[in-house]
C-alpha cells in the first residue's frame, strides 16, 4: 500500500513543483543572456538596464517562492490531505496510519532536496559567465582530494555518514512539523495557532536537549578556541555516529508521536 | 451472530459537548436502515465512529466483531456528508485511485453509473458542480461490493429528479447480505426503501423499529411518526 500512496503523493505534488522548477530555469537562462551582453553596465540607465533589473527581480522572487512553496506544500500536504476534508478519504482507505506519514515524509524530503538542487543549479547557470564552471568543479574536486588525503581509505565511510546525517536531520525537521500539526489538532479550537505554538515548544525542547547532550558528550578539546588540533579519524567518526544516533532518536520520536495521535486520537470534526 | 454493527454504552463528547450518550445498538446483516434525527442529533458522529475517523470517549463499537481499523475499512464503504474529493484529479483518476486501494471496487459498475448520470470521466473534479461532485462520490461508494454501506446524507445536495435514480442505484447495487445505513432528514424521499429505522435525539436512541411495525402498530408513515416524535 505504501507504494500506491507514494504514487498519489508524487502525482499531487509534481504538478506544483515541476512548473516552478521549469520557470526558474527559464528565468535563470534569461538573466544569463542579458548579463552576457558586453558592457551591459554602461547601459544601466537605458531600457536595456531596466529589462535586466526586471528579469533579475523576477528571478529573485521566484527563488524566494521556491523556498516558501517547498515549505508550504510540505505543511499543506500533511494538514489538508490528512486532517482536512480530504482526510475523510485518506483515513477510510484500508491503509495503516504510519504509511500515510511515511509517504508524506519521503515525498517531502524528495522535493526539499530537488528544490535545493534546482536553486543551486540556477545560481550556477546565472553566474556561469562570471565564473568558470569547469574551474569551479575542479576546485571542488581538489577539495575532495585534500579531504581524501586526510582521511585516507575512510573517505567513503565519512562521506556516507555525512549523507545519512543530512537525510536524518532533514527527516527529523519535517517530522517535527508533522508532530506539531498533529499535536495542534488535539485542541478543540484554534488548531492552526496551537500547531504553531506546539512547533515552537518542540523546538525549545529539542534545543535544550541538544545543548545538554553536546555539553556532556562533545566536551572535547576540538571545540575549545585556539586549540590547534587536527581531529583524528576516530573522533570524526564517533562524532558523526553519535550525531546520527541523536537525530535518529529525534526523528523516530516525532514519527511515533505523530503516528500515535493519528492512530489513537484522530478526531476529524 | 448475524449482526454487522454493535454499539455498547457508546458515548462521544467534544470538549464539554456530549454528541452521543450511551448508545446501545445491534444492527443485523442484510437490512436497509434509516438513521433519522434532527440536525445535531449525533447521526454523523455515530457514522464517523464506525469509520475510525473519531474515537469513542467511552463504550465500544464493533463492526463484524472488530473495532474499526484497517480490516473494517476493507469492508465498509462510507459516503461522508462533505466532499472529500481533491480538486486537481480527473473523475477517471479518482476512480483509478479507488480501484487501486479497494479490492472490492468494481470499475465497470462505476463507469456504467457515470454514463447513466451523465458525468464525463475526463472532467476535472474542480470544474464539477457541488451536486455532480456528490453524485461522483456516491458512485465511488456504491461501486464497491462492500459488507456495510454508511451513507451520510446521500441525497441532500442533488435535485429531486436525480434522487430517485440515486435511490435506485443504492438499491440496485448491493448484495443480498450487505447492510446499508442511511442518515438523513429527508425521510419521505427514502421511506420506501427502508427496512428499519433508528431515531436519534440529542445523542440518544429514542426508537428502533422496523418500518412494517410502524405501519402496523402506529398506522403511520415514518415521516409522520418522525414529525410526532421530534415535534418542536
Amino acid at each position: 500500500m505504501l507504494n500506491k500512496l507514494l504514487k498519489y503523493e508524487i502525482k499531487a505534488t509534481a504538478r506544483l513543483f515541476l512548473p516552478l522548477y521549469l520557470t526558474i530555469v527559464i528565468f535563470a537562462a534569461i538573466n544569463l543572456l542579458f548579463l552576457d551582453v558586453p558592457n551591459a553596465s554602461d547601459k544601466a540607465f537605458s531600457s536595456y538596464g531596466l529589462m535586466i533589473g526586471i528579469s533579475m527581480f523576477v528571478y529573485v522572487i521566484l527563488m524566494i517562492g521556491l523556498v516558501v512553496m517547498t515549505l508550504f506544500v510540505l505543511i499543506q500536504r500533511f494538514y489538508k490531505s490528512l486532517l482536512g476534508d480530504e482526510g475523510y478519504l485518506m483515513f477510510t482507505l484500508p491503509v495503516q496510519s504510519w504509511s500515510h506519514i511515511l509517504s508524506k515524509l519521503i515525498i517531502s524530503m524528495l522535493w526539499t532536496i530537488a528544490s535545493g538542487f534546482v536553486g543551486f543549479c540556477s545560481i550556477l547557470l546565472i553566474s556561469s559567465n562570471k565564473i568558470n564552471i569547469s574551474e569551479f568543479f575542479s576546485r571542488i574536486a581538489m577539495a575532495f582530494s585534500q579531504i581524501q588525503q586526510q582521511l585516507g581509505a575512510s573517505t567513503f565511510l565519512v562521506g556516507f555518514e555525512v549523507m545519512v546525517l543530512g537525510l536524518l536531520t532533514l527527516a527529523s525537521t519535517i517530522l517535527s512539523i508533522y508532530a506539531a500539526i498533529a499535536l495542534g489538532h488535539l485542541f478543540n479550537k484554534y488548531k492552526l495557532l496551537a500547531s504553531f505554538g506546539m512547533y515552537i515548544l518542540l523546538n525549545i525542547v529539542s534545543q535544550i536537549a541538544t545543548t545538554l547532550f553536546g555539553a556532556i558528550f562533545f566536551n572535547h578539546s576540538i571545540f575549545t578556541p585556539g586549540g590547534a588540533y587536527i581531529p583524528d579519524l576516530l573522533l570524526i567518526n564517533s562524532i558523526l555516529l553519535v550525531s546520527i544516533l541523536y537525530s535518529g532518536v529525534f526523528a523516530a520520536g516525532y514519527f511515533f508521536l505523530t503516528n500515535y495521535i493519528l492512530k489513537r486520537k484522530l478526531n476529524l470534526e | 451472530m448475524s449482526s454487522i454493527l454493535t454499539c455498547k454504552n457508546l458515548s462521544k463528547s467534544f470538549g464539554s459537548k456530549q454528541a452521543l450518550n450511551n448508545i446501545n445498538l445491534n444492527i443485523e446483516k442484510g437490512r436497509i436502515i434509516g438513521l433519522l434525527g434532527p440536525n445535531g442529533s449525533g447521526k454523523s458522529t455515530l457514522i464517523k465512529l464506525c469509520n475510525d475517523l473519531l474515537k469513542p470517549t467511552s463504550g465500544e463499537l464493533q463492526i463484524m466483531g472488530r473495532t474499526p481499523g484497517i480490516e473494517t475499512k476493507k469492508v465498509v464503504s462510507y459516503l461522508p456528508e462533505r466532499t472529500y474529493l481533491n480538486d486537481w484529479m480527473k473523475v477517471s483518476e479518482i476512480i483509478q485511485m479507488f480501484q487501486d486501494f479497494y479490492q472490492d471496487f468494481n470499475i465497470e459498475k462505476a463507469y456504467d453509473m457515470l454514463k447513466r448520470l451523465n458525468v464525463n470521466p475526463n472532467e476535472r473534479l474542480k470544474t464539477l458542480s457541488k451536486g455532480t461532485k456528490e453524485k461522483v462520490q456516491l458512485i465511488l461508494v456504491m461501486s464497491r461490493e462492500a459488507q456495510l454501506y454508511l451513507l451520510d446524507e446521500p441525497i441532500g445536495g442533488v435535485d429531486p429528479a436525480a434522487r430517485d435514480y440515486i435511490l435506485d442505484t443504492i438499491l440496485g447495487n448491493y448484495q443480498e447480505n450487505a447492510t446499508i445505513i442511511i442518515s438523513t432528514h429527508l425521510i419521505s424521499d427514502i421511506e420506501r426503501i427502508l427496512d428499519d429505522i433508528i431515531f436519534l435525539k440529542d445523542g440518544q436512541v429514542v426508537l428502533t423499529k422496523s418500518v412494517d411495525e410502524i405501519r402496523d402498530e402506529n398506522g403511520k408513515s415514518v415521516d409522520s411518526l418522525f414529525r410526532e416524535v421530534f415535534k418542536c
